[in-house]
């Protein structure tokens, strides 16, 4: 097989065990792509978010039409949070383009740092931690760093949209989850175009990770109800502290290096 | 017909047409361009959904959303030619 070919399925790969897993705890793939595209393989940052992004819009075309179906997306609340959520992923798109490659890998390491603890916590005890006491302001806010979030490291922000439509507006975590999945789709087109302006899309990367990500997801959708919940929480939380490790190992050489 | 009905087509449509690109050599650009665009067709739907059964405010958040999108999208083209 030319040399292409086995890159294109290297990377088709990784993508596979980044979606399933995203969508085994139910966060996304890209929060494990990401950094593996940029510890295994090389790829600069700026084309790793790109490639996620994309990767982001076709998962989010896919679930969302699954949740249509079961008429789960809460339309009413999607289209009053778009708008924040928008402005923020056009912010965080221009400000990813203008901050150095160290500085978002450092900040993408305390996001993994983050989602490290939010999974080691039980998934009941985390939305019992505060009281339903958000306002619709804090609800902009949230969905605005959200976008901002999601632009700047690539990710869906899946884990921040979904507590805030929890604990807001009541909605099941089952109902969250769709409406999380239909909003973060045109969070992901607007900055992934803005991406694709600044020439950060490589495709030798985006299509293997958009097939790698969309046939794991699938695949993990099917896996998840059959592991249990804690386990596979906990198990993440460790892919992700030491996904935030390397990141970090990466930072601090950089910096001693001066690269 | 309940809301979300017309976007599952769209949405339908744009998958379909991101796998057929997916497997034909030297279409690269056109597969991610539709990646990107495909959730754009499908708020701009939803928006003339929540419109057509008279729900105002969240249709006009949304296309205003889309607007602020495409409009950005334009700009930032527009200087990048005048560079």
């Amino acid at each position: 097989m030319p040399p292409d070919i086995w890159y294109a399925v290297e990377i088709g790969a990784i993508a596979f065990f980044a979606g399933a897993f995203g969508a085994m705890v139910g966060i996304g793939g890209g929060l494990f792509l990401v950094p593996a595209l940029i510890s295994f393989f090389g790829v600069g940052t700026a084309e790793a978010r790109g490639a996620s992004l994309v990767a982001v819009c076709v998962t989010s075309i896919a679930g969302s039409l699954v949740y249509l179906r079961k008429d789960l997306v809460d339309f009413f609340r999607a289209s009053y949070l778009q708008l924040p959520t928008s402005v923020g992923a056009l912010l965080g798109a221009f400000m990813g383009g203008a901050l150095d490659e160290t500085v978002v890998r450092l900040l993408f390491a305390c996001f993994l740092l983050y989602v490290t603890f939010r999974l080691w916590i039980p998934e009941q005890q985390e939305f019992q931690q505060t009281s339903r006491s958000l306002s619709w302001k804090a609800a902009i806010l949230a969905c605005l760093a959200g976008g901002i979030i999601s632009s700047l490291l690539g990710v869906g922000g899946g884990i921040i949209f979904v507590p805030v439509l929890v604990l807001l507006f009541n909605l099941t975590p089952q109902r969250a989850a769709a409406t999380s999945t239909y909003l973060i789709g045109l969070t992901a087109a607007a900055s992934g175009l803005i991406y694709q302006q600044m020439g950060h899309m490589n495709p030798k990367i985006v299509i293997p990770c958009v097939l790698g990500i969309l046939m794991g997801a699938m695949i993990g959708a099917r896996t998840a109800p059959k592991v249990p919940a804690v386990l596979l929480r906990r198990t993440f939380s460790v892919v992700t502290f030491l996904s935030a490790l390397i990141l970090l190992d990466k930072v601090i050489r950089s910096y001693w290096t001066g690269a | 017909m309940t809301i979300g009905k017309m976007t599952w087509y769209v949405m339908l449509m744009g998958l379909l047409l991101i796998i057929t690109l997916a497997m034909i050599p030297s279409t690269d650009q056109a597969f991610i361009v539709v990646a990107l665009v495909t959730p754009i067709m499908g708020g701009v739907t939803t928006a003339v959904e929540l419109l057509l059964k008279r729900q105002l405010w969240p249709g006009i958040s949304l296309l205003c959303a889309i607007i602020l999108i495409i409009a950005t999208v334009a700009i930032n083209l527009f200087m990048k030619g005048h560079q």
